[in-house]
């Protein structure tokens, strides 16, 4: 079972062009910034929007193809989705809310109603079935949503920012009940989430969408370790620069733009294109122009946070590197936002690729 | 006088003023009613019972008065809901239109009427082709009382439809409901409330219409004269039936409005 979409579609001055290909028994995660078109992916796949071009397939069975005039309406796809912000609907019981889904499909209500307490045993809510979704708390209420979107069997589950509804204390848990829903569940699983922590806990494979488009893609730990923009970057923690590779008799170097940093070694050629990762626990800062001439430059300080034991800062060039310092070596008011400094980082500190 | 006392008979006059002036709009509301219920010759009610004249007039006015609440609604439910979810251009012009029966004197509502249905009207003239002429006719009633009724039905309904999320729609699109299905089990329930209102607001103006009947569908007994239109003409007879026949329309009015509240949970 696979889901192959390829989207383009046009909402105002928005457009989301994407594409993904998701294999059964797999989690795909798609992350992104508010307003990336997470949520727009979510309802052209269930059919809810139209795409204006391109392909939607499941199972090798054509859901959408505008270039044939076929649109599969949402209510004969086999998708499940599970919103963002739940809704579960307010006047129908918990069990009511769960066997809706095969009551529409035709069930008689008391069949649809005994076929779905089952599972909602299985998530551990089996003893709210009597309840209204008022009178949950948002754990539970999650799980009477996510048992909504199982109930009908569908081959495609999508999870629309499934924990965003949750407090903090009860997230833990929550996660772990859903992390086990998923595994369990046969087809194709997709989770859209702007949290990188949920996205890292639950991707098998993940796409980062920024603006409308797929920045990157890939298994999870490699798209962390080989980040290709800065957002992708941030949330993998690092520093990220997008230069030239240039080789000069020993030594290699990265330009981009105005700086350039030599890097440790590469293996293969140089002239091309090529991003590197700068550990931000690998820069130094320096009030006054230190003797070490290679890899040095100067910059300005835009903010500093204090974590734990250690110093934040981020540094105005190159816009958006992120230093951190042991806070006992940091004499703050030397950092304070817009001093000038000297900033250093190690060649081997720097990984190209 | 010390500056303590001085403060509190300040305080005191204030609060004579605020609860005399509060009950003087109570009695100005409540002593019509009162008025009625005293000069009403109450043994009179098994003769006007029998009166064939008012039992035309209470059979009328109920048929005329739930006629106008389906036809606003069947007419009115389309325009509200293309209110609320369409993104057409100019609904905020249609939507001061729509107001404007509210606020229009009942007679101008009937002398448009007649300006557009009338034998030599805008629509009369034409469908005085096909043998159809509306004024003076129990159909007029009605066209008068949707008129002047389904304004208030529309943009109660219209508010109601705003208020209920669509995204409830698509989980039950996702889930595999019909349209029909997801209209009843999913968006019926939750404008509930604002239909209910809307057809009490509805039905109580078209039950009490009276200027723009007169003026459109005439005073016929058994074909337009409905409860209003005969109180004012028992008036200029014999006016204490007036004043029993107003108690029993305001009676009518209260049952419908305690069966529709009995439908409302919560209210």
């Amino acid at each position: 079972m696979t889901l192959r979409a390829d989207l383009r579609l046009r909402r105002g001055e928005f457009r989301l062009d994407a594409s993904l290909e998701v294999e059964a028994g797999q989690t795909v995660v798609v992350l992104g910034p508010n307003g990336s078109g997470k949520s727009t992916l979510v309802e052209a796949l269930a059919g809810l929007v139209r795409i204006d071009d391109g392909e939607i397939l499941l199972d090798h069975r054509v859901l959408e193809r505008p270039r044939d005039g076929i649109h599969v309406a949402p209510r004969h796809r086999p998708v499940g989705v599970m919103f963002q912000g739940l809704w579960l609907f307010p006047g129908l019981s918990v069990l009511d809310n769960v066997a809706y889904g095969r009551w529409a499909r035709g069930e008689p209500r008391r069949v649809a109603r005994s076929a779905v307490q089952g599972l909602l045993e299985a998530l551990g809510v089996g003893d709210l079935a009597d309840r209204m979704p008022a009178e949950l708390s948002g754990g539970e209420a999650q799980r009477v949503a996510l048992a909504r979107a199982l109930a009908v069997e569908p081959r495609l589950l999508l999870l629309d920012e499934p924990l965003s509804a949750i407090d903090v204390e009860n997230r833990a848990r929550t996660r772990h009940v859903l992390q086990q829903a998923l595994r369990e569940f046969p087809g194709v699983r997709l989770l859209i989430t702007h949290d990188p922590l949920e996205a890292q806990l639950f991707a098998d494979h993940l796409v980062v969408l920024e603006s409308g488009r797929v920045a990157q893609a890939g298994p999870a730990a490699q798209v962390r370790s080989r980040p290709r923009t800065p957002f992708v970057a941030r949330l993998a923690g690092t520093n990220l620069l997008q230069g030239r590779l240039v080789r000069e008799g020993g030594t290699a170097r990265l330009e981009c733009g105005e700086l350039a940093f030599e890097v440790g070694r590469i293996a293969d050629g140089t002239g091309r294109e090529a991003f590197a990762t700068v550990r931000p626990g690998a820069i130094t800062l320096h009030r006054d122009k230190p003797d070490e001439r290679v890899n040095t430059w100067p910059s300005r300080i835009d903010s500093i946070e204090l974590e734990g034991e250690h110093v934040r800062v981020l540094l105005e060039e190159p816009a958006g590197f992120r230093a951190e310092l042991p806070a006992e070596r940091v004499h703050l008011p030397d950092f304070s936002p817009g001093a000038r400094v000297w900033a250093s980082v190690r060649p081997d500190a720097i990984s190209v690729y | 006088m010390s500056p303590g006392l001085r403060a509190r008979a300040r305080e005191h006059s204030a609060a004579i003023l605020l609860y005399g002036t509060a009950s003087l709009s109570l009695l100005l509301l409540m002593l019509p009613l009162v008025g009625l219920a005293f000069e009403s010759p109450w043994r009179d009610t098994g003769e006007l019972l029998a009166d064939p004249a008012v039992r035309d007039a209470l059979l009328l006015s109920l048929g005329v008065s739930l006629a106008a609440v389906a036809f606003s609604l069947l007419l009115g439910f389309p325009l509200a809901w293309l209110l609320a979810r369409s993104n057409l251009p100019g609904r905020g012009v249609v939507r001061t239109l729509i107001t404007l029966p509210m606020v229009m004197p009942p007679v101008v509502a009937g002398v448009g009427l007649l300006a557009a249905f009338g034998r030599h009207g805008l629509l009369g003239e034409a469908l005085s082709v096909f043998g159809v002429t509306l004024p003076f006719t129990t159909l007029a009633a009605v066209i008068a009382a949707t008129f002047v009724a389904s304004p208030f039905l529309i943009t109660t309904l219209e508010a109601g439809i705003v208020q209920s999320d669509r995204r409830f729609e698509d989980v039950a699109a996702t889930l595999g409901a019909s349209r029909w299905r997801i209209f009843h089990s999913v968006v019926l329930p939750a404008i509930r409330p604002s239909l209910l209102a809307g057809i009490a607001l509805s039905w109580a103006r078209a039950l009490g219409e009276f200027g723009a009947t007169i003026t459109f569908a005439g005073n016929l007994q058994g074909r337009t004269q409905t409860v209003p239109l005969a109180i004012y003409q028992t008036l200029q007879t014999r006016p204490e039936h007036a004043f029993l026949l107003a108690i029993l329309l305001l009676a009518v009015s209260l049952c419908v409005l305690a069966l529709l509240r009995a439908q409302r949970p919560g209210t």
